[in-house]
């Protein structure tokens, strides 16, 4: 019985909890479907929650006074090919420290995690001259390609493949593979776990990245998202019902993700967890005993 | 002796790893190094002086600045409030959603959804909802518990209450990353430790103070530290709700080197702020490993 | 199909250790070659040595008349079934089959042919559409075979392939590598800890300890004239007692005590121990030669001691018997006789049954009864 309760009393707390939590969420999506007038005024009424009407004019003006499509094809292609290219270095250069035998192997996987340290913002000033200087301002690949790269990513890559059954890739190795195809059609195939979550990490990043497109570009044509917003909530004249209506529509995609693949969300964050926190990186791991550098 | 089987793999490893050691270096060693040394000079964007080595004058001159001491001071009121604050709430969300639970799954996505928000999102959002006036929802929420004894105020024009609204935006936003992290470390410790200590006679408090926390040292001792690194970057949410003002009450750090490099166009000073603010973030960085280092000697 | 060579063959690992001492093998065209040991004896190394998957400090590897040592793995024909089986989990089981065919260029058809002839061969053509993780052991455990098979390669490597199933089907596959190897009249490189196993398979076995090579012989003769004292007690179930024994040279002859029994030393073994008057030997005798009850006269030796335990195998047991010396000899017994534990015994040996070590725990003299089993 006093089991039964607690369960009620826990679902209940949680219940409001959610429902507090999720309240900007649902003012949100509801301020985005009533008339832009009524937005401020009815917001902390129940109206804010409950509208008299709906309607989608607050998307159409945002169609009317930005070009909306614009920013959503740039951000998608910004945080699409950063995703892409990212896996396509960071997996092998993952797969080259974890498992092959070279001679500078160690010395580069220091060389990896001592840049793991370093955040964004401590680059970003130089990065921005160097950007100029290349005269890559107001472009894409200011956006994309220094951004392929990322030594997270490598790490995570890089204990994903140390924890590969090493014998599958020897097997392969047997069976006639050399060291490229051993990694292209049986440690990578196998290593989809590892690459969902660096994918889910790199698109998340990319997708809410303001500091740097705020540096780089200046005008419309390649400007993503978030900027977009930022601009957008200050163009006069005010207009909440459209601000917010901007707001769904720029959310939608991730959520959408994160509801149709939501376990690799949350396996990013909890992977980026306690593991990182130790510097088993750095710690040599032998297999069998067998050290595993020649 | 001559490894043809070796030479091959080697050849094969930097063949693999090159891209990605190119991007990286290009793109976030040289760019470091960069900082570093522009520190060192006098370099103006736009500015008629020589470019000159002036070895620490920068730094002298950041750490004399007012306003960027106040940026500083900012960080660390944040870091300090935040991270404590933060840390608890997910740890209690987490302890919620620990156990045998129906719809764990629903309402852990509930907690985590504003983690896959973009910042720039949350901040117009909450500016929203920090709206002056009565009819402004935080205002009202306050005026509501207090019984009608708030004054409505316009928070995000107020220095006393600016940085606060940025603060619970940001936890608003962030304490769902935590929960899942902790939630992920209390279903990692082993549930006949639970057993054995009710065994031994100890009651719920005794449990959770002798084996869920040392359980959970490791991803307390991580959040905590990330979420701290993160106090340290802030940026998205008060460019877009405050500019750093009023009066620089909002200002941070990230912020200042924005304005210097970017609108001030003061190259060299922006660098040196960027090299105070890596040491910053390394020092964070270390007494992470240090701290969760030390769990190995103990234990 | 072709001979493997193995000439000084040797691997230090970067810490120091030595995995294997500098060795030298040959298994024929053909050849069934067991390596025999426990576990960390280097057997495992050799055979990824002979793989390609370690690089050797020294020596040579040759098949078929070719240097290999160098060669990377998918350059020296060689096929390896793993103790974990090593199925590529994301594929299916006919193209983890075709996978050693597909990344040697041959064509779909030539393929798709040899995979069903292999799959026919181990009975496994229901299975070709599932993953690997849809599979029993056992069946995994063939699809690997499979794998190996495929591709007739010019020497098989089996890392240890039985370990991972149960007792029963152990004996099965075990009846079935043997006559894979008789149909394809490959040569084997297999590796195991089981002696059964080694015994059974093996034309040829090659005893490791420590990574030194301690005897390559058939079976029978591994088993009749054991070349140290590490071969005595790791093969045969239990292995060979080994007793600590001094030796005199008495008025007629050496004089020997063991157990703190005299041994009456037989007439072919006089001189060589008479060579050795005043050293530490080790007297071995199998388990299966020694007998319980009053001793007759042609018992050469007569340990006394108590029954400390008795394993029951139904057809007959094991008497582990404490001799007074504290020494613990094992003896097989018929199963009718009725020992007690805790029961005082006399065991006896025959002379022809008596094997002698020297000090280094070379086999200085075998016993009589393997005068006729072959060197």
């Amino acid at each position: 019985m006093r089991g039964r309760m607690g369960a009620l009393a826990r679902h209940a707390l949680l219940l409001a909890l959610a429902a507090l939590y999720l309240y900007p969420v649902a003012l949100m999506v509801v301020g985005s479907l009533k008339p832009d007038a009524l937005v401020l005024p009815e917001l902390a009424t129940w109206r804010g929650l409950f509208p008299r009407e709906v309607s989608l004019q607050n998307y159409r003006d945002v169609f009317e006074r930005v070009d909306f499509l614009r920013f959503l094809g740039n951000s998608a292609w910004i945080a699409g090919a950063t995703v892409v290219l990212g896996l396509a270095v960071n997996a092998p250069a993952g797969y080259a420290l974890a498992r092959l035998r070279w001679r500078a192997r160690r010395r580069v996987l220091a060389f990896a995690l001592a840049l793991l340290v370093i955040p964004f913002e401590a680059v970003a000033v130089p990065l921005f001259f160097q950007v100029s200087w290349l005269g890559w301002r107001d472009t894409y690949t200011a956006q994309i390609v220094p951004f392929a790269a990322n030594a997270f990513s490598i790490y995570l890559l890089y204990s994903f493949f140390l924890d590969l059954p090493r014998s599958l890739e020897e097997a392969a190795r047997v069976d006639g593979a050399g060291p490229l195809r051993t990694f292209l059609l049986v440690a990578l195939p196998n290593a989809r776990p590892a690459l969902a979550t660096c994918a889910v990490l790199t698109f998340l990043t990319q997708w809410g990245s303001f500091l740097w497109p705020l540096m780089v570009t200046s005008g419309e044509r390649v400007r993503p998202l978030p900027v977009a917003l930022a601009a957008f909530h200050t163009l006069p004249p005010l207009a909440w019902g459209d601000i917010l209506a901007f707001a769904v529509m720029m959310v939608a995609p991730v959520v959408a993700l994160f509801v149709l693949f939501q376990r690799w969300f949350v396996v990013g964050a909890a992977y980026t967890g306690p593991r990182s926190g130790q510097s088993r990186g750095a710690a040599q791991r032998p297999q069998e005993g067998r050290p595993d550098d020649v | 002796m001559p490894a043809t089987a070796e030479r091959t793999e080697a050849r094969a490893a930097w063949l693999l790893s090159a891209p990605a050691l190119l991007g990286l270096a290009l793109f976030l060693a040289l760019p470091f190094a960069l900082a570093v040394a522009l520190s060192f000079t006098n370099l103006q964007l736009g500015s008629p002086l020589p470019l000159e080595l002036v070895g620490l004058e920068q730094y002298a001159r950041v750490l004399a600045d007012a306003r960027f001491r106040q940026a500083l001071g900012n960080n660390l009121v944040f870091a300090a409030v935040v991270v404590p604050v933060q840390t608890a709430c997910a740890l209690g969300l987490a302890l919620l959603l620990h156990g045998r639970l129906r719809g764990r799954a629903l309402y852990r996505a509930a907690f985590f959804l504003p983690v896959v928000f973009p910042l720039a999102l949350v901040a117009v959002l909450w500016v929203l909802l920090y709206a002056p006036g009565p009819g402004g929802p935080v205002n009202r929420a306050l005026a509501l518990l207090t019984l009608g004894h708030w004054t409505p105020r316009d928070f995000l024009h107020d220095p006393a209450w600016a940085l606060p609204a940025i603060m619970v935006t940001s936890i608003w936003q962030g304490v769902g990353f935590q929960m899942v992290i902790l939630l992920a470390g209390l279903q990692g410790i082993p549930r006949h430790l639970y057993e054995a200590a009710a065994l031994d006679g100890a009651g719920r408090w005794a449990r959770f103070r002798h084996v869920t926390l040392p359980g959970l040292r490791n991803p307390l001792v991580f959040t905590a530290l990330v979420t701290t690194i993160l106090a340290f970057r802030l940026f998205d949410q008060v460019r877009i709700m405050t500019r750093g003002g009023p009066a620089g009450a909002t200002a941070t750090v990230v912020h200042e080197i924005f304005e210097a490099a970017y609108v001030r166009a003061q190259a060299a000073r922006a660098s040196a702020m960027t090299v105070v603010f890596f040491l910053i973030v390394l020092a964070v960085t270390l007494l992470q490993r240090r701290l969760a280092a030390h769990r190995r000697w103990a234990g | 199909m072709a001979e493997l060579r193995l000439v000084g063959l040797a691997k230090r690992f970067p810490d120091g250790t030595e995995a294997l001492a500098p060795l030298d093998l040959e298994v024929p065209d053909g050849g069934f070659c067991v390596l025999l040991g426990p576990s960390g004896c280097g057997k495992t190394t050799l055979l990824r040595l002979v793989a390609g998957l370690e690089t050797p400090t020294a020596g040579e590897v040759w098949i078929g008349g070719r240097r290999v040592d160098s060669l990377p793995p998918q350059a020296r024909d060689v096929a390896m079934v793993f103790q974990d089986y090593a199925l590529y989990p994301h594929m299916r089981v006919h193209d983890n089959l075709a996978f050693p065919l597909r990344m040697r260029g041959v064509p779909r058809a030539e393929r798709e042919r040899r995979v069903r002839e292999v799959a026919r061969l181990l009975g496994i053509e229901p299975l070709l559409g599932r993953l690997p993780r849809e599979l029993s052991g056992g069946q995994r455990q063939r699809v690997a075979m499979g794998r190996a098979l495929v591709r007739e390669p010019a020497v098989f490597l089996m890392d240890e392939p039985l370990s991972n199933l149960d007792a029963r089907l152990r004996v099965e596959v075990r009846a079935e590598i043997a006559a894979l190897h008789r149909r394809t009249g490959g040569t084997f490189l297999y590796v195991t800890h089981d002696q059964v196993e080694a015994m059974t398979l093996g034309e040829r076995v090659a005893v490791l300890e420590r990574g030194r090579l301690q005897q390559l012989a058939d079976p029978d003769t591994l088993y009749a004239r054991p070349a140290t004292v590490f071969v005595a007690g790791f093969v045969g179930s239990p292995g060979m007692n080994l007793v600590p024994a001094r030796v005199r040279a008495g008025a007629a002859g050496p004089e020997a005590e063991a157990a703190g029994a005299p041994v009456r030393v037989p007439e072919g073994q006089r001189a060589v121990l008479a060579a050795h008057a005043g050293a530490a030997l080790t007297l071995g005798v199998r388990p299966e030669a020694l007998r319980a009850g009053q001793p007759p006269a042609e018992a050469a030796w007569c340990p006394r001691g108590r029954c400390e335990a008795v394993e029951r195998l139904g057809h007959e047991q094991v008497v582990w018997v404490r001799t007074g010396a504290d020494v613990r000899l094992a003896a097989r017994l018929p199963a009718r006789e009725r020992i007690g534990a805790g029961a005082p015994l006399v065991l006896w040996a025959p002379a022809s049954a008596l094997y002698w070590f020297g000090p280094d725990g070379r086999l200085l003299a075998p016993a009589a009864d393997a005068a006729g089993a072959p060197r």
